[in-house]
């Protein structure tokens, strides 16, 4: 890895290579898309996306489309205080909770509050900039990893205070109180009402979350683009300097604590509205996790970034739930992989040619060793129960795969020792210089990771989609930092 | 009043017992982060699979039906040892892998691999050994009732020898400081790494021995944790790798002696936050400590003052 | 310093591709047991909601594990039909069942639901069980107010928690005849509810009790134990779900001398975690559990059996699947035989259920509650569990 230090001069004088944009055709389309005013570009996306409920009757791709929606905003308000202003925030989950916790209070049975929507929302928006602050000030004193910690144990603090604080001793109540309702949480909610029109299923929310994430979606490119936002970025890139350029830091990391806390409560306020209750296994770290995830994928500080990681990491995982279909897409895309990422592609080509000549020459060789090691493939012939067309060419070519790969009638032993080896091994692969050893080891390698996918990831879907997250990160990181839309930073030794 | 002057003493053991752990981990991460200004959110995965490597070991020499196949003292020295070995190659290996690539991206990029490398690490565990708790065999090791008796305290044997293998591990990365050319290079890295590269130390080297002195200890945490507190589980990094970064910040990151200071003060807190006041705001309270300590004192008890150079 | 990538296309695919293999991990359903079946058996499908991950995942695959037992079972037993398990993977937290219900809802071909395993997650998702008509029976939901709230499809096999509480508090109270009682729980909903239950129900009768919690990641309780020792209480209520937990706190309390018993929940009852792995600690500690042994049972020899191959540390969260999970099947049977085999058929039919699965009669009220339930105390003896109660 070629680290990323430039002499100054170097650096200048290669400005005009930086400033023109991607060439070829991904360019081309980046240059049209530009031209077009923003105001119609973001009424294009609405409008691509607000035909989406009319277009199905199927309440689940409803609620993902609205899951999306609300991921999105989340990241996107995550996004200005990791992206714009510089700060690691890790409690920012908290502020999330506290919003869906604050409407559940102003708007249920549990002390007979009800309060118009409108005046929910905006109050959460108000406590949240309250709470944003204050969490915030910490982060004035602090450097970039004791905000991390401390803000993590911030989000913590949360949830360990919505389940506990449900027996709150108070010296003018004889009995403790409950507020939070603890570990069963806060159910019954009243649904969002706008206008006398009040919000009842999927869709209605779905339509919200929408005007919600482009509300927001403009809110931060105005203010982006504004004085606030340059501010933000200088002093991202060196504190000290904006600092000595007089601009007031204290403020503007204040400020961009706030904004995010703003847009996470009110997210959080209409969730809750939404799945009608709030627990508080809701607000955990896995849920900043995925938060985190979206927002590195996307490409710190990039709008369309976030929206973009939120819909990757939110929509396509739970439109695909059919395991036939996740085999067809994993082999898609290690295939595509191999095929787009070797240079020159006659090498890719051959990649996937000795790949698949190695699994059938290993699997004649276990064969004739060991025949009792493998088993009869779980899927023998197409059930008549499967749906649809497509449904049936993905289990047809789940048998093919099974038929060409070792498929041990104990999967548990061997796919855990062949991933002890994966792994140390693609972490070798990754970091060798290239050559013909390289290329050669990839074949093996390739095999093997088919094999633990088969016998141990797709058995253990959600511990595999955390595992790849994390290893997502990391690649990222290494790779190419500023995600899929992200603008690259380097820093100026 | 005299109930708390009567539960004093053994609190002070548990305490101790605690912060025995605490500090070993927070060794690891005042080191690393003395010497690349890293936070290691992974460290507390190594502890954890330190604690793993302890219990497989366990599992064979001292199988759960019938006896043990070495000497009790035998099995317990090769599961430090084992640990020991397999956590610091771990730890060479997540630096190689993670960290060194980084060495001169944005202060964002290591902070959020490593995010990634303790996520890929607690489930990798779980995807290979499922997600159960695994129970210590202490008691075929150690019995459950061994232990002396000083006054209403009871000093059970497996406690002692936490307190006291934390203690000599400590004093032995002490003397490796102090005392070895080694640990002169690892000091003269941690102050000025441009600096130390042009006076001939080798820096990678240096940073790979620090990374597997860190993590051989945190190794020896995760098995410490197991004989006393027996139950080992994918996640429990997660705590205990808060915890001794919040041990490290309270003694002064960056600082060896800080760091066990910290350890044993944290420890001592968390249990007389226990006996004194309540079990069930625990984690909080723990959390409070950090946010004070960092408030008012940021560099930490031993800590130097933090100069921020333009 | 920013400059915009002009390698734009490559870098993006690498994680485009990346972003393909992270959606193809899902869920993976159970694939269909290899028996012959004759032309034209009767398929029934059903879905099975539990934690297979997360923190309840040794809950949940014990569930998952008996669940197929019933599979395996039904279908070598009533040759003419079928079933089919759809594994879901719901953790926890209710809002990672909803919208796994909902896709169960949307699929015309499931005709009943064996969970969801968490009472929050069955509150979460009882609406959109209900608009679906699909009958969906818990095999560990204990929450008093699922089954007060009105909902038609909902069932449950095991006894709530308000059966549970005064169960065993009147047992510590009478039997045991402890006058001081420290009563914990570990911040989830199952032991929150169980312990503040058992505290109203002591505190009535007279006894002293102290209150306090911990997490289920707690590692150490010495300082608790201290603290216990000095309030002088003789038994500790541990309403916990984690069986190594309790052992843990066994262990610890003997070590610093404190010579009282540990009660604990359904989580408790599992002879590896709670006897074996205590090294004898647990010794006289009880266990209160919603379903009765059933090793002591002849009728579920065989099921106790397979279940030791299959899972070997089954505690007391498996057999209730299991008959869950056959209700629902022999349900759907009844019903095809009546000749409306559909969702409000099966409805209908667990409604009327009158079976004796694994020696244990089964019959609900109107609300969904099983008739007849109670809960069951075991005390260890002689490093086995031996029921004391009733």
């Amino acid at each position: 890895m070629l680290p990323d230090k430039f002499g100054r001069d170097e650096w200048a004088a290669q400005i005009d290579a930086r400033r023109a944009g991607p060439s070829g055709l991904a360019g081309q389309i980046l240059a049209r898309w530009s031209a077009i005013p923003l105001a119609w570009r973001l009424i294009g996306l609405l409008a691509v996306a607000a035909i989406v409920p009319p277009l199905t009757a199927n309440d689940y791709l409803i609620r993902i489309a609205g899951t999306i929606c609300l991921f999105a905003t989340l990241a996107l308000g995550l996004n200005v205080v990791v992206g714009y202003a510089g700060l690691l925030d890790l409690g920012y989950v908290a502020f999330y909770g506290l919003g869906a916790y604050a409407y559940a209070l102003l708007s249920s049975d549990k002390f007979n509050v009800h309060w118009p929507s409108w005046a929910s929302l905006l109050f959460i928006g108000a406590l949240s900039v309250g709470f944003g602050l204050l969490l915030g000030s910490p982060s004035l004193r602090l450097l970039g990893d004791y905000l991390a910690i401390v803000t993590l144990g911030f989000g913590l603090v949360f949830v360990q205070l919505s389940i506990t604080l449900d027996r709150v001793q108070v010296p003018w109540e004889p009995n403790p109180i409950d507020i939070t309702g603890g570990s069963n949480g806060l159910i019954n909610l009243d649904q969002l009402e706008f206008l006398g029109f009040e919000l009842t299923n999927v869709t209605h929310y779905f339509y919200v979350l929408l005007i919600w994430l482009a509300v927001a979606l403009l809110v931060i490119y105005r203010m982006n683009q504004s004085r606030i936002g340059r501010a933000w970025r200088s002093m991202r890139e060196d504190p000290l300097a904006a600092e000595a350029m007089g601009m007031p830091t204290k403020w503007l990391k204040l400020l961009a604590f706030a904004f995010g806390a703003a847009i996470a409560g009110v997210s959080g306020g209409i969730f809750a509205a939404w799945q009608g209750g709030v627990f508080p296994l809701n607000f955990g770290t896995d849920v900043l996790i995925t938060i985190y995830a979206m927002v590195v994928l996307g490409g710190v500080g990039s709008l369309g970034g976030a929206v973009l990681g939120a819909g990757l990491l939110a929509f396509v995982p739970e439109l695909l739930r059919s395991p036939e279909l996740a085999r067809v897409t994993f082999y898609a895309g290690l295939g595509l992989g191999i095929l787009l990422l070797t240079r020159p592609r006659r090498t890719g080509l051959a990649t996937l040619a000795g790949v698949i000549g190695f699994g059938l020459a290993l699997r004649l060789v276990m064969h004739i060793i060991a025949p009792d090691f493998q088993a009869a493939p779980s899927i023998s012939v197409a059930a008549a129960s499967v749906s649809s067309g497509f449904e049936r060419a993905a289990q047809s070519f789940g048998i093919a795969i099974q038929q060409w790969i070792i498929y041990p009638t104990n999967l548990t032993l061997p796919g855990n020792l062949a991933f002890l080896i994966l792994i140390p091994s693609l972490m070798g692969l990754a970091r060798m210089r290239s050559g013909r050893w390289k290329a050669a080891l990839r074949i093996p390698l390739l095999y093997l990771l088919a094999f633990v996918w088969e016998t141990r990831l797709s058995v253990e879907p959600a511990v595999t989609r955390l595992l790849l997250i994390g290893l997502m990160l990391v690649l990222l990181m290494i790779f190419r930092p500023q995600g899929l839309l992200g603008t690259k930073r380097v820093e100026i030794a | 009043m005299e109930e708390f002057l009567a539960q004093l003493p053994q609190q002070l053991v548990n305490g101790l017992t605690l912060g025995s752990v605490y500090a070993l981990i927070a060794l690891g991460y005042s080191m690393v982060y003395g010497i690349l200004q890293l936070l290691n959110f992974a460290h507390g995965d190594v502890y954890m699979i330190g604690a793993f490597i302890g219990f497989l070991v366990m599992s064979v020499l001292a199988p759960d039906s019938g006896a043990l196949l070495l000497p009790a003292a035998l099995v317990v020295m090769l599961m430090f040892v084992v640990a020991m070995l397999g956590c610091g190659l771990l730890g060479i290996g997540i630096e190689w892998f993670a960290y060194r690539p980084l060495r001169n991206a944005p202060r964002i990029a290591p902070l959020i691999s490593a995010l990634g490398m303790s996520i890929l690490l607690q489930n990798a565990v779980q995807l290979t050994l499922t997600a159960g708790f695994r129970v210590y065999r202490t008691d075929k090791l150690i019995p459950l009732a061994a232990g002396i008796d000083i006054g209403s305290v009871h000093l059970s044997a497996v406690r002692g020898l936490v307190i006291a293998s934390a203690i000599l591990m400590m004093i032995g990365l002490t003397y490796l400081v102090r005392r070895t050319k080694l640990g002169k290079a690892m000091r003269a890295v941690a102050i000025d790494r441009e600096a130390a590269a042009m006076m001939g130390v080798d820096v990678n080297q240096v940073i790979m021995f620090t990374f597997f002195i860190g993590s051989a200890l945190a190794g020896a945490a995760g098995v410490l944790t197991g004989l006393v507190f027996t139950r080992v589980w994918h996640t429990m990094g997660f705590n205990a790798g808060l915890k001794g970064f919040t041990a490290a910040v309270a003694g002064g990151i960056g600082n060896i002696p800080g760091a066990m200071l910290g350890g044993m003060l944290l420890g001592l807190i968390e249990a007389f936050a226990v006996g004194f006041i309540s079990p069930t705001f625990k984690e909080s309270i723990t959390f409070f400590v950090l946010v004070i300590f960092l408030l008012i004192r940021p560099r930490g008890l031993l800590g130097a003052r933090i100069l921020q150079k333009v | 310093m920013l400059y915009r990538s002009k390698r734009l296309a490559s870098p993006m695919s690498l994680l485009i591709v990346f972003g393909l293999i992270l959606t193809a991990c899902q869920p993976a359903a159970a694939p269909a047991p290899a028996t012959e079946a004759p032309s034209g058996p009767v398929e029934i499908k059903i879905a099975f909601f539990s934690p297979l991950t997360g923190g309840a995942a040794f809950l949940g695959t014990e569930q998952l594990a008996f669940a197929r037992l019933a599979v395996e079972d039904f279908n070598k037993g009533m040759v003419p039909y079928h079933a089919t398990l759809v594994e879901e993977d719901t953790d926890i937290t209710p809002d990672k069942a909803v919208p796994v219900a909902e896709r169960t809802a949307a699929d015309e071909t499931i005709l009943g639901v064996v969970g969801p395993a968490g009472s929050g997650q069955v509150e979460a998702t009882a609406e959109i069980f209900e608009t679906a008509g699909l009958a969906h029976v818990s095999p560990s939901a204990t929450r008093p107010s699922l089954a007060t709230a009105g909902n038609k499809t909902f069932f449950r096999v095991v006894p709530n928690d308000d059966v549970q509480g005064p169960t065993d508090a009147n047992y510590i109270a009478d039997e045991i005849g402890a006058k001081n009682v420290y009563v914990l729980d570990d911040q989830e909903s199952y032991g929150t509810n169980l312990a503040d239950t058992v505290d109203k129900v002591l505190k009535q009768k007279g006894v002293t009790t102290t209150r306090a919690s911990v997490t289920q990641a707690d590692t150490d309780f010495s300082s608790l134990v201290t603290t216990i020792k000095g309030s002088g209480a003789e038994l500790v209520f541990f309403a916990g779900q984690i069986p190594s937990q309790g052992a843990l706190l066994a262990k610890q309390l003997k070590e610093q001398g404190v010579d009282i018993p540990v009660f604990g929940g359904d989580g408790f009852f599992s002879s590896k975690e709670y006897i074996d792995d205590a090294g004898g600690a647990t010794e006289g500690s009880y266990a209160s559990v919603f379903f009765q042994d059933i090793r002591g049972i002849a009728e579920a020899a065989d099921v106790a059996k397979a279940a030791d191959a299959a899972f070997p540390t089954w505690g007391n969260f498996g057999p209730p699947t299991y008959a869950a999970t056959i209700v629902v099947l022999e349900a759907a049977v009844r019903a095809h035989k009546a000749g409306n085999l559909s969702r409000a058929g099966v409805l209908a039919e667990v409604a009327k259920t009158d079976v004796k699965i694994l020696g244990v009669p089964f019959k609900f009220d109107q609300n969904g509650e099983v008739i007849g339930a109670t809960f069951y105390i075991s005390q260890v003896k002689d490093s086995k569990f031996v029921q004391v109660f009733p």
